[in-house]
């Protein structure tokens, strides 16, 4: 009651002044930790930036190799788009376009790297992996099948 | 505004700053924490270091009519920067100093020269390797060849 009877300061600023703290520190500090903490403790989170290292680091290895090599990736990226760019892969889906798993690898300027963006697909999604002296692809098994029986 | 107006929107705003600094290391301890079972870094930079050695457009002698790539043998002809160029491309994450004998050369010399001093730090690493290698295809010539690659953590 005192606050109510003082002259110094409005009883409002005394009551509100606390209240707004609260509000903003909700604002500033929860929600956003909220939404980290939510968007990694899911599994499509966790997994889509596993998948990036994992693409990226595979990418560097067969470089190292000599001559033709084609790979099967053994990991599911069928529901996930795979983003490759200049020396970067990303692997997102449609739905949740803000978090997105990263990578960044080393292109080599020798074995033309071809980017491209490959979508998600129901059947046959693996991908796979194939470097010549010259090329390095990367396409779905669906669409390596798609092209055999076009010929 | 007033005084009174005034002195609290000064303390308005040293709250806020508080309060984004507090968000910022919150977010950055919960990232490291969830970050740690991925960390790569040091797979990461072993794989491009393996790739000077191995790779058959890298600095090792390649017989072009088998194809097959020996590492223990340095092509004298391809040891200059434009086939480290080559051979990882304009990622420019790291810096890289080769050193055989008399010769040096670099790759990316501007971040090596950057990264190198503040290795000491935390957020740099590097690494090292050191091995004997042949610099003609008889194996009668031999030198020390000095890797060091150094990067941002």
């Amino acid at each position: 009651m005192r606050c109510l009877k003082s002259k110094r300061g409005s009883w409002q600023i005394e009551i509100l002044k606390p209240v707004f703290e609260l509000i903003l520190i909700f604002l500033i500090i929860f929600l956003p930790l909220l939404y980290f903490a939510n968007s990694f403790s899911t599994v499509q989170g966790y997994e889509k930036i596993f998948l990036a290292k994992d693409i990226g680091l595979l990418v560097d290895t067969m470089y190292v190799g000599q001559g033709k090599t084609t790979l099967t990736y053994p990991e599911n990226t069928s529901q996930y788009s795979v983003d490759f760019k200049t020396n970067k892969v990303q692997v997102y889906d449609i739905d949740n376009l803000l978090l997105k798993g990263g990578f960044q690898f080393s292109e080599d300027s020798i074995v033309e790297f071809v980017h491209r963006e490959i979508p998600p697909i129901k059947n046959y999604g693996q991908l796979i992996f194939e470097k010549s002296d010259k090329l390095f692809t990367v396409n779905r098994q669906s669409e390596l099948m798609a092209q055999q029986e076009a010929r | 505004m007033n005084k009174k107006g005034l002195s609290y929107f000064i303390m308005f705003l040293v709250y806020l700053i508080v309060l984004s600094m507090v968000l910022y290391f919150i977010v950055q301890i919960a990232k490291q924490g969830l970050a740690a079972d991925l960390e790569t870094k040091g797979l990461e930079y072993d794989l491009l270091m393996n790739r000077l050695l191995y790779s058959p457009n890298s600095i090792s002698y390649t017989d072009t009519t088998i194809g097959r790539t020996y590492p223990g043998i340095i092509d004298m002809n391809k040891f200059n920067e434009e086939t480290l160029n080559k051979t990882f491309g304009d990622s420019k994450r790291f810096g890289m100093k080769v050193n055989l004998g008399k010769d040096t050369i670099y790759y990316n010399k501007e971040s090596y020269d950057e990264f190198q001093p503040l290795l000491w730090s935390e957020k740099y690493g590097s690494l090292n390797q050191t091995m004997f290698v042949f610099t003609d295809t008889n194996k009668k010539q031999g030198e020390m060849l000095h890797v060091l690659m150094v990067y941002a953590k």
